[in-house]
Formats: structure tokens, sequence, C-alpha cells
């Protein structure tokens, strides 16, 4: 048993970290213009309505104008998934288009919705669709809807799965089942998760190339960022990470995702819709089991974490923030999976050469003729020449499942 | 003391668990004490929850992703659960889990 600190202090106070404190303002008044406030932000900065919505407004525009990448008159491919998240980036830009003042956004958004419900009823996904539809329309975005099952199944046609009518999209009751037949039965839900993510931004990136957008915005939050960021490091793509969790993703060389909302907490955009009468479609989603994968365990990780010590989020981000991509290896070859850069597998070994060497080692039959030297020489020379990496890390842990 | 009129509301999601109904005009009950919130989602799970009720309620408060305005104020600023209820008070619930 672990029994760090146990001799210092025995008080129950001193052997925990300190939960949330009680609200504590120092003024009961606006930051901004000291009238009577409205919401309370990371449990200490008090806003009045109005300053709320524009200091939410600047934050989101700050993102953007200080990544500088977006030039007046670029397609931008708009992710849109259900909730408060993807709601307000469509306020966001839809007010942001429609300025008449200097600050006003000049690129030109293109909507895509992708519809993975696979596991809701056939009824319930035609609501959902119907909706987000509706959603759109009100924003009066140009749109498209793709079905992820479809894609997943036959991704060399992504042209045909490509619908601006939702009423296009092709739904079975047994789209569950079917999407699960393009892993192996034994892999399991983290793994089942992996390959779908590979999926997705292959989706994304195909898409944003076939409707000619250089840029892909999506409405991931701190929290996502923040358990990304986790699943990253616990999956073996700890080196990566800085292409999952940044503000921009580069992995590709023609389209860069962007992640405009990483800084933003779900409270934020909650309350930012709440103001703007905006409703997010909302349908009740299967509770999930948080133990059943790596990547919802994390989720709840960090947000259960969040409630009692409200920086939690943003100090898990912010010290994913330091990391980087090896710039050695930035030329190399590319995952064919997850497209990160692979590295040079030559330079030294780690420990999962190491732990495959070993398997490969114990796995070969010895030439009885030759002398153990002679043997050992022949052995490493053939390790050498299997070793040539084909996928990254975490991918070759994946890629047997498919 | 007569009854208590106020308007509860729910969005985000939220309404789901409460056919689908965005908003209920209520008459809280005379009561010998002051209505509080805190006794008031006790009154909306015993009254108005349809379903799930741990979607809704955790331990003696809402559940943490469910955020409550009292008349458009974040009820952090007004003292959570002990907030005590005037009459005519518009008091909603927003559900922020991803999906409802």
């Amino acid at each position: 048993m672990c029994s760090v600190g146990d001799d210092i202090e025995e008080q129950e106070n001193n052997k925990f970290m300190q939960e949330r404190p009680k609200l504590h303002l120092a003024k009961n008044v606006c930051m901004k213009c000291e009238l009577k406030p409205n919401v309370v932000l990371h449990n200490k900065y008090p806003y009045c309505k109005s300053c709320f919505i524009k200091s939410t407004v600047h934050k989101f525009k700050a993102l953007l104008g200080k990544s500088r990448l977006v030039h007046p008159n670029d397609n931008v491919l708009i992710y849109h998934r259900i909730g408060h998240p993807g709601t307000a980036l469509l306020n966001f830009l839809r007010s942001g288009l429609d300025l008449t003042t200097p600050k006003k956004i000049r690129f030109k958004p293109i909507v895509l919705f992708i519809e993975d419900q696979y596991n809701l009823s056939a009824a319930q996904r035609r609501y959902i669709l119907e909706n987000v539809n509706k959603e759109i329309q009100y924003f009066n975005f140009p749109c498209y809807f793709i079905s992820f099952v479809q894609y997943v199944l036959h991704p060399e046609d992504l042209q045909s799965h490509t619908h601006q009518n939702y009423e296009e999209i092709i739904i079975n009751e047994e789209d569950a089942l079917n999407i699960k037949s393009v892993v192996k039965k034994k892999c399991n839900l983290t793994v089942q998760q992996e390959v779908f993510k590979v999926f997705e931004q292959d989706l994304l990136i195909k898409t944003a190339k076939l409707l000619k957008c250089k840029f892909i915005f999506t409405s991931d939050l701190g929290i996502d960022i923040a358990s990304q960021l986790l699943t990253s490091i616990s999956l073996g793509r700890g080196s990566n990470a800085a292409f999952d969790i940044g503000t921009v993703d580069l992995r590709n060389d023609e389209v860069t995702i962007i992640r405009p909302l990483r800084n933003f907490s779900i409270k934020e955009l909650a309350l930012y819709n709440v103001f703007n009468n905006l409703n997010p479609v909302s349908f009740l989603k299967a509770s999930q089991n948080p133990y059943s994968s790596v990547q919802n365990l994390m989720e709840k990780f960090v947000s259960d974490l969040q409630i009692n010590y409200p920086s939690t989020i943003s100090t898990i981000v912010r010290t994913g923030d330091k990391l980087s991509i090896d710039k050695n290896f930035e030329q190399n070859e590319k995952c064919p999976l997850c497209k990160v850069p692979l590295e040079n597998t030559h330079d030294k070994l780690g420990s999962a050469e190491a732990t495959n060497f070993s398997h490969w080692a114990s796995t070969q039959l010895p030439d009885a003729n030759l002398s153990l030297e002679e043997q050992s020489t022949q052995l490493l020379e053939n390790f050498k020449n299997t070793c040539e990496l084909k996928y990254c890390f975490a991918c070759s842990q994946i890629v047997d499942f498919l | 003391m007569s009854e208590l009129p106020i308007t509860i509301g729910f969005g985000g999601g939220a309404e789901l668990l409460f056919d689908n109904k965005k908003n209920h005009p209520v008459s809280l009950p005379v009561k010998d004490k002051a209505w509080k919130i805190g006794d008031l989602i006790f009154w909306i799970k015993d009254n108005l929850l349809k379903e799930r009720p741990d979607l809704f309620i955790q331990d003696d408060s809402v559940r943490p992703g469910i955020l409550v305005l009292v008349n458009d104020t974040d009820w952090e600023l007004v003292d959570t659960v002990n907030y005590e209820i005037q009459p005519n008070d518009k008091i909603v619930f927003i559900s922020t889990l991803h999906g409802g």
C-alpha cells in the first residue's frame, strides 16, 4: 500500500487535496461592467449576461485570429455534432458572418453531419437527422450528410455517400451489427473505438478534399482534449499526442484540422446557447459503462475530477500544450492508419522493440547445423529485416483486429 | 402562508426526462419552512420526473452536469440548494451531458 504522506500528518484534511472551496467572490459584481452578475465561471469570475456573451464570442475569435491560418474565401468544413458545443459553434459562425464591422468572418463554412447513432432505432435516427437538418437550415449554411456505417462498409465510394438531402441517408435496423463486421469478434471496445476513430478521421479528411475545403473545424471542448490526451498516452500514442490535442492538427499536408472550441468549458457554451435562445437537438442516449473502454474511463476520470477540482481540465490541456512532435521524424513515411510520421527504429531499441524481439526470437526454430554464435548472428540479421515498421506502435496493436 | 407559484423550465436535453415538456408552471404546496431549491429538486423528482432519476439527481442536489438558472442567473451566485424560492421565480435546469 502506498503510504506517502501518512507520516507527516494524520489529520484527514491534510491527507487529500483540498476540495472545491465554497464560492467566495471578492465583489459580487460583473468583472467588466460592475453590474449585477448572472454567471460565475471557474468558480470565481462573475459576469453579467451581456459581458458574458461578448467575452465568449471574443474568446472564439481570438483563438481563430491567433492561429492566422484561415484566409478570406477559404472553404472550411464544419464537423457538426449534436450538443451544446456544435450548436454554439454554428451560432459563433453565423453571427460572425453577419457582422458588418471589420471583425466579420470572411471564410465560407460548409457543414458536415455524420450520422453515427447506429445504436438507436431507425425511427429515432430519422427523428435526429430531421432535427439536425432543421438546425443547420436555421443557421442557413450549406450542408452535407454522410452515413458513418455506409462509409465504413464501403470507404472507396465516398461521393455516393455524400448527400445534401438528409432523406437520402441510408438507415438500416441492422447497422449496429453491420458496422461491427469490420473488426474481428474478439476485439474489445477500446480497440473498436480506436478503429472507428481512424475511420472518422479518414472520412473527415476525404470529405474535406471532396468539398474542396482546406480546413476542418471540430467542436472538441477542453474536456475532450484532456481526456484525449490521457487516452493517447495510455494507448501508446504519446509521441504523437500533440496531433490529437493541439489547436491545429497538421498531420495531413492538404487539410488542416482546427479545434476552435478547445479553450471552452461545457458550462460556457451551454449558457451561451441558453442566453441566445438556442436549443441543441437532444435525445436520450443509452447509458454507457464507463469501465468498458479506456476512452470512456478517461472521460469519466477527467469529468469526475473536474467537479471538485475546477482547474483539472485546464491543467491537463496546458500540460499537453507543451508537447510537440519530434522534428526528426517529420519527413518520415506515415502510418497508413492514423497518418502520423513513423519513428526511426534503428537508432536505439525501446521497450516495445525489446518485447517484439523476445517474442520473435522465442518463436524461431534454431538451425542445428550452425554454431551458437552463428545462430545468434543470423537471428539478429533476420530480426532487423522483419522490423521495418509499417504501422506506428499504437496502430500495430489494433491492426490485427481489422 | 399560501401556495407558491413558480415556473420550472428544462433544457439542453433535460426536458426528455419530463415528457419532453420544456415549461412547467406549478404551484408549490404550503410548507411551514421556506421553500429552498434543495427541497424543490426532490419535489420535482416526486411530482414531475418521468424516468431515470439518476440522470437528474445525485445525493442531495442535481447531478453534476446540470446547470441551474434562477431568473436567468447562475445558481452558484445565489447559494445553490440553499436559495429561498420567491413567488414567480423562473427556475431552469439545463443538461450539459453530451447529447442529452
